[in-house]
């Protein structure tokens, strides 16, 4: 909404932004990421979701259209730069506790303890790629504060990686700038929470755990790689709670969950990362990558019982089609054909259903089997929420061309899928081999879409990575 | 303070909504206006929430640092550690973070957070805090126009009255020597306001701010109404603070018409100008003879609107007629008036605030507090005091009494 | 800062520096009437009982005013998003806006 208005003033025309009252502070910090600091507000009182039609209009009329005038016709304060540290000047000295409490009362940290970011600490971090420290990743909205190796390295340091972990940290913040995930959306108030997936030789390599409790903290690169994601949301792309992160509920940070690529291999099925089509950037196939997607939330599927993919895979549709409730509105509506459900098999179930079936075949199933009522899909759209205006059923969307006819139809009780193609239906193998159980990621609010970084290695790779496991 | 004498300090300065810090914009100002050499730390500070201040001799470094940052009225400050800032969040409901308003002219946010830092420094007990926030959240309305008081060439300063049970309560001076030293609430509590203007409006003497000469209920003006000798309603029936825009404090010696008498001079002409609300500060033996004599509240201000004139000659003749006025108008009611007349000191006899304070003596001490600037500002806000307040205040009491007990 | 015992972090900030270029905003309008004002929405929180509120309003108080609804330019959050954005600027051009109401924050 600010982008626009930002772009709009760049194009040289004067705009006036539409806030609810609750929206002023955090609409002034965002318009000084956008490099407008002074975007001119136009207040609507209160929050128009609890108004009646009367109310809006008598707010509109008393506050906000005055408020427009003055924002297109006013003249507008002018505004000054910050002027902030450099970021590599030793801001405070002093004990393991101090630090802390420093980094505590300064909103640099989430809570935890974290490993003073020494220069001795970073230059080890810094040591594990072969990129300049100064090398700029990119601009992190909505503080718009200058991503680089340099404080990567120190977010990593902090929150208690090792060295050697610094290529994936570096990947994941590249994913992390690509616009195409859209990290902007991380302090919306879904809250959801991103899932790093990991794939490739580093999964070993650097010991990660793909199998029993592969969603569980307790192994130091799955534990401090999930924690490194969330510090650098705070400290660089400046998302913290009571500010910029307006997450109604939120959860803790995911740790890394690493794939069982021994089991892929055995069925041949394909990795995340290649369903996500790391192979095809020119990152061999052999290479590792991260993939970073944000769910809001998730649940097991116990005990799924069958010696078969027939007898399996209903359980994990009627699952799919349970958890996905307004979600949907990212099937069709708000943000069309973006819901992309996480399946997460264990090896048991997966190497089950591949002594019949492909990853695809699996997906080509469940986009056939897992579907709902249409009469409830459209309620979830605009029967319950107010999020996709205009009341249009999911046959004027099929008429206006913008999901699959397979949504077409007059009877309100007809079946239609949860996702608009059966590839958006992505599918993990982790967790504990020698179990019945499977998990589902489900995700909720404008999020950013599934991305994927090959991780690139720095020359000397193997002897560097020994001489720091030594 | 920690084991080796450090102080962690919460930086009183004032930060913008979009992230600058008015300390920048200060710096220049000073430079601009040769005061370099007097705050030569300006904007020398770690951007951040928390600083720490290392010992040894940790507080007397604090002193000159802030000194030399530009962060003071001139006089010593309590150094505004995490846990005295603490111990005066405790006594609030709102969270530390909350952002009060903006506070011109330079537009640092007044959080609940920096108002303590302030009340600290300017030496408030934990328990001041709730009419500290209440004064502040007073200024902070429009109606008050901070931009002008902060920057007027005028030496208006706000001036507190505090009603109620909470005036009883935290000790603030209603009687004998109520504009004077010796209560620490009096004196603290005008400074905190004071403080919050400086450090987080940015309004520095000489650099932002160019009252021609100032005046000493700068460091501090605050009173509360002396409720128990007033024969009257008081100004607010609940703990409350008022704030009026008081231009200086001319003492009367005498009764109404004395008062009048004041009031009906050139002291009164820029309120005039402005139709500001003046205040009037009636000593308990003149009210209470004004009551014996069967005179309200209303029928005093009557008289002193009545009799507290300007001589229309020298108002014709005056400076602000001939220098300012020239060109445009006084107000219609002033020329209203003239025509008819001499001027009255106040638009109408309900603007003017009239408080009962001071000691009951038989040689009465009055005040005639002219206004200043636009617009006409009486601005009243309640006292919230916490949930817990009673336990709250019996709780720090405690904890004084117990230093010093032997 | 003075120095510290030997078992001592010295730490850096774990920040950058805010990239931010302040660019000043566009000029003012003399005034509204005559003018052509856009809307664009996000398709959130009510916007289109806003608007026509808007319009009718604007109207009533300025002649000749010309008003461009966000139908013209598709949602401004979701899919459409980047897409829209990126039209922006010529739309602007081409369709001759003097100003533009964006909508909604809450």
């Amino acid at each position: 909404m600010l982008r626009v208005s930002a772009i709009a003033e760049q194009a040289g025309v004067p705009t006036s932004s539409l806030c609810c009252e609750g929206f002023l502070g955090q609409a002034k910090t965002t318009s000084v990421g956008l490099g407008y600091p002074n975007l001119a507000l136009a207040t609507v009182p209160g929050h128009v979701d609890v108004q009646t039609s009367d109310e809006l209009r008598s707010n509109v009329l008393g506050t906000t259209v005055e408020h427009v005038i003055r924002n297109l016709t006013g003249e507008i304060a002018s505004v000054q730069a910050t002027a902030d540290p450099d970021p590599q000047d030793i801001v405070f000295e002093g004990s393991f506790e101090e630090v802390n409490r420093l980094f505590l009362e300064n909103g640099w940290s989430d809570g935890l303890p974290i490993v003073p970011p020494t220069k001795e600490k970073i230059a080890e971090f810094l040591a594990f790629t072969d990129l300049a420290p100064d090398h700029a990743i990119g601009k992190l909205l909505p503080d718009n504060r200058m991503a680089t190796v340099w404080n990567v390295a120190v977010n990593g340091v902090m929150a208690g990686c090792r060295p050697e972990y610094m290529p994936i940290l570096v990947a994941l913040v590249e994913a992390m700038a690509d616009p195409q995930y859209g990290v902007e959306h991380s302090g919306n108030t879904p809250g959801a929470e991103t899932l790093i997936v990991l794939n490739g030789p580093l999964i070993k390599q650097l010991g990660f755990n793909y199998e029993q409790g592969a969603l569980r903290d307790g192994f130091q690169p799955n534990t401090s790689i999930g924690r490194f994601w969330r510090l650098y949301l705070r400290n660089v792309a400046g998302f913290l709670l009571h500010q910029n992160d307006k997450g109604t509920f939120g959860n803790t940070w995911r740790v890394v969950m690493a794939e069982n690529e021994d089991s892929l291999a055995r069925m041949k099925w394909p990795t995340i990362a290649a369903d996500m089509g790391a192979a095809d950037r020119g990152a061999p196939a052999a290479d590792s990558a991260v993939t970073i997607s944000r769910f809001t939330g998730g649940n097991v599927i116990v005990s799924v019982f069958g010696d078969s993919a027939e007898k399996l895979l209903p359980y994990l549709g009627n699952a799919l089609v349970t958890h996905s409730a307004w979600e949907v509105i990212f099937t069709v509506g708000m943000a069309t054909g973006t819901y992309r459900p996480l399946l997460v098999l264990s090896p048991l179930i997966a190497e089950t259903i591949a002594k019949t079936m492909t990853k695809q075949d699996v997906q080509n199933w469940l986009y056939e089997n897992a579907r709902m009522p249409a009469h409830l899909f459209e309620k979830y759209l605009w029967g319950w929420t107010n999020l996709v205006p205009g009341k249009r059923t999911l046959n004027d969307w099929v008429r206006l061309g913008k999901i699959p006819k397979v949504f077409a139809g007059n009877d309100p009780n007809r079946l239609v899928p949860v996702v608009t193609k059966p590839e958006h239906i992505m599918i993990a193998v982790s967790g504990d081999p020698l179990r019945s159980n499977c998990y589902l990621f489900v995700h909720n609010g404008m999020l950013g879409f599934p991305t994927t970084r090959s991780v690139r290695l720095p020359k000397g790779w193997r002897m560097k990575l020994s001489e720091a496991q030594g | 303070m920690s084991e080796d004498g450090s102080l962690w300090i919460v930086l009183p300065t004032g930060q913008q909504a979009a992230g600058g810090w008015i300390d920048d914009t200060l710096k220049q100002r000073a430079a601009e206006q040769g005061l370099s050499a007097k705050v030569p730390l300006a904007a020398d500070f770690p951007r951040q929430r928390i600083e720490v201040v290392r010992g040894p001799r940790a507080e007397d470094r604090l002193q000159e640092l802030f000194l030399r940052r530009g962060w003071s009225d001139g006089l010593p400050v309590v150094p505004p550690t995490v846990a005295r800032v603490k111990q005066a969040l405790a006594f609030t409901d709102h969270a530390p973070t909350e952002v009060l308003g903006e506070v011109e002219p330079l537009k640092g946010l007044a959080t609940a957070e920096k108002i303590a830092a302030n009340a600290v420094m300017a030496g408030c007990r934990p328990e001041y805090l709730p009419v500290v926030l209440a004064a502040v959240e007073c200024v902070l309305d429009p109606d008050f126009n901070m931009r002008g008081v902060q920057t007027t060439d005028e030496n208006v300063t706000p001036m507190l009255i505090v009603n109620g049970p909470v005036a009883r309560e935290i000790g603030v001076n209603a009687s004998f020597g109520v504009l004077g030293p010796g209560w620490q609430a009096n004196a603290a509590i005008g400074r905190a306001l004071r403080l919050v203007m400086h450090n987080i409006g940015g309004g520095w003497p000489g650099a932002v701010a160019f009252a021609g000469l100032g005046q000493p209920g700068r460091y501090t003006l605050c009173l509360a109404e002396n409720e128990a000798q007033s024969p009257w309603a008081p100004l607010q029936a609940t703990s409350a603070v008022t704030v009026t825009r008081a231009e200086s404090v001319i003492n009367v010696t005498g009764g109404l018409a004395e008062i009048a008498s004041v009031m009906g001079t050139a002291a009164s002409g820029f309120g005039i100008l402005w139709s500001g609300r003046p205040t009037v500060l009636i000593a308990p033996a003149v009210a209470a003879d004004c009551a014996r004599r069967g005179m309200s509240k209303d029928d005093v201000r009557r008289f002193l609107w009545e009799h507290g004139r300007w001589r229309r000659e020298d108002w014709q003749k005056s400076w602000l007629t001939e220098r300012i006025v020239a060109g445009r108008r006084w107000p219609d009611w002033v020329e209203e008036a003239a025509k008819a007349g001499d001027i009255p000191a106040a638009r109408s006899p309900d603007d003017i605030v009239l408080v009962v304070a001071g000691g009951d003596i038989p040689i009465p001490q009055n005040a005639y507090c002219p206004s200043w600037g636009f617009p006409p500002a009486c601005i009243t806000r309640e006292v919230r005091l916490p949930s817990e307040w009673p336990v709250l205040l019996a709780d720090v009491r405690e904890s004084a009494a117990a230093l010093v007990d032997k | 800062m003075a120095r510290r015992n030997s078992g001592d972090y010295a730490v850096v900030w774990p920040r950058s520096a805010k990239a931010v270029e302040i660019k000043p905003l566009a000029k003012r309008l003399d005034t509204i009437e005559g003018k052509t004002i856009a809307f664009l929405w996000d398709d959130l929180f009510r916007g289109d009982e806003i608007w026509p509120i808007l319009k009718q309003e604007l109207g009533k108080r300025f002649t000749g005013v010309s008003f461009i609804d966000h139908d013209a330019f598709g949602s401004t959050h979701g899919d459409e998003e980047h897409r829209v954005l990126g039209e922006l600027p010529g739309k602007i051009k081409s369709m001759n806006i003097d100003a533009v109401v964006s909508g909604m924050g809450c």
